[in-house]
């Protein structure tokens, strides 16, 4: 089950899978963004992930938009393969 | 019909020292702490491509074959600039033991539209160039991807 971190203010109640991480440059600056189905995560808050590809990753969520139940988040931290 | 191409002007060539979880996109894409190799001056060709051997019987045409993935190395100059992160990170690979994990880094090449281009290569030289009185000096990079690594991602 995936925890937050105390510098959380939200709590991730279920795991996440099937998450797809990208990258954008966005003026010269590289963003990282992660989609996945809901629920949305608070901003400020650590989210745990398995990603697609099978891998679990840890990330830092500085904003987040859902748009037809698919929740869109812009990391400001991480994506990092989580370690137990 | 207007075709959709896309210039080379505005392509950055970026580099980190980490490995991707799994080699696909979402490894690739999952990546942090790029740095941008900056005064990159020409990229060239970035791409797997199979050798080829052949057969010639006595009797009949040569026949051809294709056999082992490779890929060709490559080689830039951008102006020497010793402070850039991208450059440090070159070096710092090429400065890496032979057989180490840090000798191999992860490269990104990236268009404005959002095309990307991944791959793992070794740094296989770091030399600062200086040329004549009227020229600049420039840090020459050798590349030798490794041909089993190459990603394309589409935006």
């Amino acid at each position: 089950m995936p925890k937050t971190t105390a510098a959380s203010t939200a709590t991730q109640d279920a795991p996440i899978t099937g998450a797809i991480p990208k990258r954008k440059n966005v003026m010269g600056r590289q963003v990282s963004y992660v989609t996945f189905d809901g629920p949305e995560p608070d901003a400020g808050s650590t989210i745990e992930f398995t990603a697609i590809n099978g891998i679990a990753y840890r990330a830092t969520v500085a904003d987040s938009v859902t748009v037809d139940g698919k929740v869109t988040c812009e990391l400001s931290d991480g994506p990092h393969v989580a370690t137990k | 019909m207007t075709l959709a191409i896309r210039p080379t002007a505005d392509v950055t060539i970026s580099i980190v020292a980490t490995a991707p979880a799994t080699v696909d996109e979402t490894g690739y894409e999952a990546l942090t702490g790029f740095s941008e190799i900056s005064g990159a001056d020409n990229l060239g060709e970035l791409g797997p491509m199979k050798e080829t051997g052949n057969f010639t019987p006595i009797k009949g045409s040569q026949q051809f074959y294709r056999t082992i993935r490779t890929a060709s190395a490559f080689d830039m100059s951008p102006a020497d600039l010793p402070a850039d992160a991208g450059q440090i990170a070159c070096k710092a690979a090429f400065d890496a033991d032979n057989g180490t994990e840090a000798e191999t880094v992860t490269i990104l090449v990236e268009d404005a539209a959002g095309y990307k281009t991944y791959f793992r290569t070794l740094i296989t030289k770091f030399a600062r160039q200086y040329g004549g009185a009227a020229d600049l000096q420039v840090r020459n990079i050798s590349f030798q991807p490794d041909p089993s690594t190459f990603v394309e991602v589409t935006p």
